[in-house]
């Protein structure tokens, strides 16, 4: 197989799409992307070698447009897709229709991700297998009076999810009838709206939980590895804010680290899973773990568990879509050493945490040792409403996990963007709080502490003073 | 020289600053006095500031510096979790568009269309009537809410200058 | 500084507590209970204004302790120091200027003779050192016992008023009353401004008014801001209390030079030149008959949607306003379709005449926006003498030697079109849009003139039909700008979406310009 110069289209922007382009441009080969008529210069294209106008303004219209994704694939002899993450990366049908039309899908096969991507049939294939699922519905829900009758079964809380569903989109919380009535059709649009499939399932909802997934690494040759876990608690309204690898619940615990990371290969090899992937579980206080579901494509947190195990991800991914060499041959190939903590830095409010879109002025960043910024921020743009308002990950890793913290509060201080209201001081006010250093935070963490409420948000003058002292500065320095 | 930050969205919480330099030493750092006015009260305080490898260090007391994370000027900024708008130099006045139109009618024209009824409720800006003068068709609009009480002309007809359309009562 | 008891103070000592002591009794002006009835109105004393309108620490006060020599009427038992008024100078945002503040906790900010020549000596400081004069009004009128002196008094001010107009830019606030003879003075400054509340202007009060023509009127409706802003023209901005008011004025010196031997700096602006005004492109509506604001324009190519309108309230068929472009600071005539059709009066033509005048005393580049149909007709207008007013604007544009760009965005109709700022008259650059209409008259009224033989013998729907006909022809002819393009007299047809950056390309050009005027002690203009 020709191994040099294949053409790949990224089918994804922001930073994700910077990311995939500079593992394209690691292997030598072409990097493809795209702009759309509502980011017309975006900022991930100053990372690719050639670019495609992909005319439209609607998501629908363009990255989830399969049609004219076709079209332009043949049109500029694209050899193949990397989908990054969201869009159309967990869609059989456009894995199906580049097979067919004879361009690779950076991903895994049609089936791992139809079968993973329906909740009812990844858990029915958990089961025979015996790994541990959340008691809750078999197949689809369709209708409100069969929601009632499963929940009253299973016992509340429940929670209303999409079986497409992903990224903590398309699930509610209902604590009893009244909240199932008021959130079925809720729950229906809204999935219909982001994944095109408006069904539903019912599923128990466990208190306190603990978010912990498993990163499956899978070649075409049927070779299963798992490269550790990774924590993702800190959420609100099921929004990861923070992710660690390894987990500091399971902590030094390595019978059960070794537990739910054998527990996720076994899963993905039932499946026959032949890339990189994700196994979802969920854990309760005592240490009991739920297979949730798996996400068969590259996570937005994945950069963590790169740095805890020196791998990269990204081109392993295209590697083994071209079916080459990679250098894992077996489960004792990849190790774990350190610790590192992801901070996903969104332009939003800090305190009621919606999308604060708006122009990006300038940004600044200086890093500590050992830390990264992804991102995908130029001055002077305007950040639009259209997309995620994640604008970066910072991520930090450190020998131990206490001075990932440490490195973490450095690289927060060395972060400056100014004209964006972001989370950066909430993020500040986490690393500091005593919970989060314990390391034993479930998902209700941020809720339940308020830890949003504690942000200051009065005007303090001095600040003013500064600011007013320096513009003064700068602004004699322009009259000259 | 004074700046102005007032918050976009509750447009009465404004710090009014007044700058002046009072003086600059040879090693260049400015010292300025700064007058704070906010909401609650008045504030002097001093600053001093340098420019060392392009970079931007202020102190309360000449001693102690530290960096000034402030990269650029700017006419907003967002502050923890606010939009703060600077103006420099003054406030400036708001842009009030035109009201087009007015009750009394200031040239002779020709009603072309009359757009509401008798005791019809009507909102401030809502037209009322068309009005063909000067070869142009001006768009009579309420200038309160309120109600029509009368209307004394009707489509087609030719009106003199000074003419009342209608009478509106204004609603409290 | 602590004393011990036991020793004599030093003559020093004296002197000092002595120059203190004075100072804060000057600084009292009528004492701490007028001051408390003045706040109580909703005022602010004299001394507070002046605090609030300059740079901290800026001001430097002239004749802090000037009285008055009077002895008639038992006067020479108050003596307040300062006279009433507190004088100086100070800067604003930096730059220089001269102030007087009338103090109405001294009988009422009355003017005597010494009041007089303090503000008299401070406009001569202003006029000889070439910095704006800013005057603050605050008054009830002439000191009745000092007789003909204050009279006196109030002329030497207009005098100067006079001397400095065209050389310095002269303000007044009209902050408190201003009645009687003393108003002719803030009548002759450049700008006018009144608060909501508490100021008024008015020659003859409503009580003199009541006893002779029997007319009951409230001080409010005869003089008030309302009053003069929107039916006499006589004032420029109507502010919502005395802190905006000042804010104007920062305002207004942002875009007004210290006085007629200097250029106001550029400002600074992040608004790119480049900008395309996209919106523009199809913002004039195709259907001449439906109006728009023209304000969306202006605000659409200058900087940082900020623009300063005077008189905003008064003939508003025109806009008078102060805005920059590209940093470059200019003043901007436009006409409003939107109000009576745009047309042409008498209040609209004074009205913009006298801001004309004034942008090229001061040497501020002019931006015509023209979109007029004609004058507008009427017995009044003509009893009123639209002849000698609409004209006022026309000597005003040919006697301008400032830079001036015109742009036609529609209509420019019959002698309006001269008048607008046309190439004729020595308007530097004349631009229009596609859509701009120059003729004589529209289409409709010129068919019916023109081809009247032609018309007469036909009825019903042939007339209907030929009519139409004739219409079309014309306006194949003679609508749109080009047959004016063919002459030269337009000199670039431009897209809207080009505007702004047209507009800052010429205006950078024309920066030298300089054009000499024949010599003359001054034109005879039709008052």
């Amino acid at each position: 197989m020709n191994l040099e110069h294949k053409r790949i289209l990224i089918l994804n922007r922001g930073e994700i799409a910077i990311r995939i382009a500079k593992a394209i441009n690691e292997l030598g080969h072409v990097s493809v992307g795209i702009c759309t008529d509502n980011e017309t210069s975006p900022p991930h294209l100053q990372y690719c070698q050639e670019w495609v106008h992909l005319p439209g303004s609607t998501n629908l219209e363009t990255y989830l447009n399969i049609e004219k994704i076709l079209e332009i694939v043949l049109t500029y002899k694209i050899d193949a897709v990397h989908p990054g993450y969201g869009f159309l990366s967990e869609n059989t049908d456009f894995s199906l229709a580049l097979k067919k039309a004879g361009v690779i899908f950076i991903g895994p096969n049609a089936e791992a991700i139809r079968k993973m991507g329906d909740k009812a049939i990844s858990k029915k294939m958990a089961k025979e297998v015996g790994v541990p699922v959340v008691p809750g519905s078999v197949g689809e829900i369709k209708n409100i009076d069969d929601a009632l009758k499963l929940a009253k079964e299973i016992g509340y809380p429940i929670l209303l999810k999409a079986i497409a569903g992903g990224g903590g989109r398309g699930m509610r919380v209902c604590i009893d009838e009244k909240e199932v009535k008021k959130n079925f059709e809720v729950v229906q649009r809204e999935a219909l709206k982001s994944f095109k499939n408006g069904a539903l399932l019912v599923e128990k909802y466990i208190v306190d939980p603990h978010h912990i997934e498993v990163q499956i690494l899978a070649d075409k040759k049927g070779n299963i590895f798992h490269l550790f876990e990774r924590e993702c608690s800190v959420q609100r309204r099921h929004q990861k804010i923070i992710e660690e690898a390894p987990s500091p619940f399971i902590g030094d615990d390595e019978k059960l680290r070794e537990d739910i990371c054998n527990t996720a290969v076994k899963l993905a090899r039932q499946v026959g899973y032949d890339s990189v992937g994700t196994v979802e579980f969920i854990m309760g206080s005592d240490r009991r773990f739920y297979f949730l579901e798996m996400n068969t494509r590259i996570q937005v947190e994945h950069p963590i568990t790169e740095e805890i195990t020196a791998c990269d991800l990204v081109t392993l991914m295209i590697q083994i879509a071209f079916n080459e060499e990679i250098p894992i041959k077996k489960q004792s190939d990849v190790k774990k050493l350190g610790h590192a903590i992801e901070c996903r830095i969104c332009a939003e409010d800090p305190i009621t945490m919606l999308p604060a879109p708006g122009f990006l002025e300038s940004f600044q960043f200086e890093p500590p040792q050992g830390s990264r910024f992804d991102h995908c921020l130029v001055e002077k743009y305007n950040i639009s409403p259209d997309f995620d308002p994640m604008i970066g990950k910072l991520i930090t890793k450190g020998l131990n996990r206490d001075i990932a913290i440490r490195k973490m509060k450095a690289a927060l201080n060395g972060l400056v963007i100014q004209g964006l209201k972001t989370n950066i001081i909430l993020h500040r006010i986490i690393l500091e709080d005593a919970i989060f250093k314990k390391g034993n935070y479930s998902t209700s963490y941020l809720i339940e502490n308020k830890i949003n409420d504690k942000i200051e948000t009065n005007i303090e003058i001095q600040d003013l003073v500064e600011h007013t002292a320096v513009m003064e500065m700068l602004y004699q320095e322009m009259g000259k | 020289m004074r700046y102005y930050f007032i918050d976009d969205d509750i447009e009465s919480k404004e710090v009014l600053l007044d700058v002046s330099l009072n003086k600059i030493n040879q090693e260049g750092v400015h010292l300025f006095n700064i007058k704070v006015k906010d909401e609650k009260n008045i504030n002097e305080k001093i600053i001093y500031i340098k420019k060392l490898s392009g970079k931007f260090f202020i102190s309360d007391d000449g001693v102690k510096w530290k960096k000034s994370q402030i990269l650029d000027v700017s006419n907003t900024i967002a502050y923890k979790n606010r939009h703060l708008k600077i103006f420099r130099g003054f406030k400036p006045s708001g842009i009030q568009n035109s009201e087009a139109g007015d009750l009394k009618s200031q040239m002779p024209g020709k009603v072309i269309k009359v757009l509401v009824k008798k005791d019809q409720e009507i909102q401030k800006g809502q037209p009322l009537a068309i009005l063909e003068a000067m070869k142009m068709e001006n768009e009579i609009k309420a200038s309160f809410n309120g109600y029509v009480r009368s209307i004394n002309i009707s489509e087609g007809q030719t009106i003199e200058s000074g003419f009342t359309l209608m009478e509106l009562e204004k609603k409290d | 500084m602590p004393k011990n008891l036991g020793e004599i103070p030093s003559a020093e000592d004296i002197n000092r507590k002595f120059y203190f002591d004075l100072s804060q009794k000057a600084e009292l002006g009528g004492g701490v209970e007028r001051i408390e009835k003045q706040h109580k109105e909703g005022k602010y004393t004299a001394r507070e204004r002046i605090e609030k309108l300059l740079d901290q620490k800026s001001f430097l006060e002239f004749d802090k302790f000037v009285t008055h020599g009077c002895q008639e009427f038992g006067m020479d038992e108050t003596k307040h120091l300062g006279d009433g008024v507190v004088t100086g100078i100070g800067k604003i945002n930096g730059q220089q200027v001269a102030i007087f503040s009338q103090d109405f906790t001294c009988w009422g900010g009355a003017l005597g003779i010494n009041h007089a020549k303090k503000i008299c000596k401070i406009m001569d400081f202003a006029l000889n050192n070439k910095v704006p004069i800013i005057g603050i009004n605050d008054s009830g009128g002439a000191r009745i016992q000092e007789g003909v002196e204050s009279l006196a008094g109030y002329a030497e001010i207009f005098y100067r008023n006079v001397k400095c107009s065209g050389v310095i830019p002269q303000f007044s606030l009209i902050l408190g009353p201003c009645a009687g003879g003393a108003v002719y003075s803030p009548a002759m400054t450049d700008f006018i401004l009144m608060t909501e509340k508490s100021s008024y202007m008015f020659i003859t009060g409503p009580d003199v008014i009541k006893t002779v023509t029997h007319e009951n009127v409230t001080k409010e409706s005869l003089g008030g801001a309302d009053t003069h802003n929107s039916k006499s023209g006589v004032a420029h901005f109507k502010c919502k209390d005395e802190d905006d008011c000042f804010e104007r004025v920062r305002e207004l010196l942002n875009y007004i030079p210290s006085s007629n031997c200097s250029i106001i700096e550029n400002g600074k602006t992040r608004d790119s030149v480049d900008r395309e005004n996209n919106f523009l492109k199809e913002f004039i509506p195709n259907n001449s008959k439906k109006p728009y604001d023209m304000k969306d324009i202006i605000i659409e190519i200058i900087d940082d949607k900020h623009f300063l309108e005077i008189q905003q309230d008064y003939a508003k068929n025109i806009i008078c306003g102060f805005a920059s472009i590209g940093g470059i600071k200019i003043g901007i005539v436009a006409n409003q379709p939107n109000i009576l059709a745009g047309v042409l009066d008498i209040n609209s033509s004074i009205k913009a005449a006298r801001f004309v005048r004034f942008c090229d005393s001061f040497n501020i580049p002019i931006l015509t926006l023209v979109d007029v149909p004609g004058f507008l007709p009427g017995v009044d207008q003509e009893y009123g003498g639209i002849i000698k007013h609409g004209s006022k604007l026309l000597y005003a544009y040919c006697e301008a030697t400032v830079p001036l760009i015109t742009l036609i965005t529609r209509k420019a109709y019959g002698g309006a079109y001269d008048v607008m700022a046309s190439k004729h008259i020595r308007s530097d650059i004349n631009l229009a849009y596609p859509t701009a209409e120059i003729a004589v008259m529209g289409a409709e009224g010129a068919v019916n003139i023109m081809f009247r033989k032609q018309l007469q013998g036909l009825e019903g729907p042939k007339l209907e039909t030929k009519r139409k006909e004739l219409v079309e022809e014309y306006e194949k002819k003679f609508s749109g700008p080009y047959k004016a393009a063919e002459l030269g007299y337009i000199d670039e047809v431009i897209l809207p979406e080009k505007t702004r950056s047209k507009i800052y390309k010429y205006l950078v050009a024309l920066k030298n310009k300089k054009v000499e005027s024949p010599i003359k002690k001054h034109g005879n203009i039709q008052l």
